[in-house]
């Protein structure tokens, strides 16, 4: 299928000077409550590394950082598949390790496919919302149309403030930047 | 399915292990398949044919449904394809059912630095899905082929049997 690429808008370029190129407005996870009658639809990922582990999480992870969701770019298809993915622009507000600008982009796995009216999520990880704060993990380098992107890890490498399991997530992330430094 | 709420960290006791543990008959279910008429009609579009090939041996020798070939006088159920430039995922398989023919995506970039055993593994795991069964994602199912992370174990486990014998 050809879906790969639908391009609907130029979206807003960041003060650092980054862009998404090739996205199109992801219309159903702006807001907690997507329209009606919309399908959603969980995939299980087969996962490189067994990141309900914490420490191994970190060490696979070169973006740690805690930071506020800004704005929804809208989706991104990757090459060759038919799942969205979607982009998300970042305050960051600590980072833990490499530094980050004031400002990033975030892949995340999931997001609106209006061919199916379907909602992707992946491992179970709901949609980031905008204006909410989330611990991150992923490594740098999204697909073709969010090159500049963090990938961040579905699930456990995008935690919600006030989770239960944000001061272990924290404590973790700190001592894998000591380490690192 | 809320994983999140069972990180493991290093310091979670046996005891709190234990209690999380599934019984060892726990039936892991994906809740769809793409079985259509006691058959898997698939289209190979991946490069990674020999671990194509492998997944799909595994899974016929067992009594139930087979994977054959999609062709011309054929309706296709499955699609596997590569997924390309994203090598920063933390994925390297995953399956999807869709409208039309389900999905099985490879990622390229992880699949290219994995051993022939891992490739192996990924394709008859994501293989596994489009059967109806379901991520194994308890350390103690580290053996099977539906084990939720990449491993290179290569032979379906008792309870990769048992799940399948459930289904078919």
């Amino acid at each position: 299928m050809t879906r790969r690429l639908i391009i609907a808008a130029i979206f807003t370029l960041l003060a650092s000077g980054c862009a998404v190129s090739e996205t199109r407005p992801s219309s159903a996870p702006e807001s907690s409550s997507p329209p009606q009658a919309v399908k959603t639809r969980d995939v299980d990922q087969l996962m490189v590394e067994d990141f309900s582990n914490v420490a191994t999480m970190m060490r696979w992870s070169d973006r740690v950082f805690s930071g506020t969701v800004l704005e929804n770019l809208g989706i991104v298809v990757p090459e060759g598949s038919s799942l969205p993915g979607t982009v998300f622009r970042v305050r960051v507000d600590k980072s833990f390790g490499a530094p980050l600008g004031a400002e990033v982009l975030v892949y995340q796995d999931g997001g609106f496919d209006e061919s199916e009216n379907a909602l992707y999520t992946f491992n179970g990880d709901p949609l980031l919302e905008v204006g909410k704060q989330y611990m991150l993990a992923g490594r740098a380098g999204g697909p073709a149309g969010a090159e500049s992107a963090i990938v961040v890890i579905p699930d456990f490498g995008t935690v919600a403030a006030g989770d239960a399991n944000m001061p272990d997530l924290i404590k973790a992330a700190q001592a894998s930047s000591q380490r690192r430094s | 399915m809320g994983r999140r709420k069972v990180f493991a960290t290093a310091v979670l006791g046996a005891a709190s292990a234990l209690s999380l543990a599934a019984p060892a008959n726990a039936d892991h279910f994906s809740g769809w398949n793409s079985v259509d008429n006691g058959e898997i009609r698939y289209q190979d579009n991946t490069k990674y044919n020999s671990a194509l090939s492998f997944g799909i041996e595994k899974w016929n020798g067992l009594s139930g449904p087979d994977f054959k070939p999609d062709s011309f006088s054929t309706i296709e159920d499955l699609n596997v394809t590569d997924v390309s430039g994203m090598c920063s995922a933390s994925w390297i398989g995953r399956a999807t059912p869709q409208i039309g023919a389900d999905k099985v995506e490879l990622n390229v970039c992880l699949m290219d630095q994995s051993t022939q055993n891992e490739r192996w593994h990924v394709a008859a795991h994501e293989l596994g899905h489009t059967l109806g069964i379901g991520d194994h994602g308890n350390i103690q199912y580290y053996d099977a082929m539906m084990y939720a992370t990449k491993t290179s174990y290569l032979t379906l486990s008792q309870h990769d049997i048992h799940d399948y014998v459930a289904l078919w």
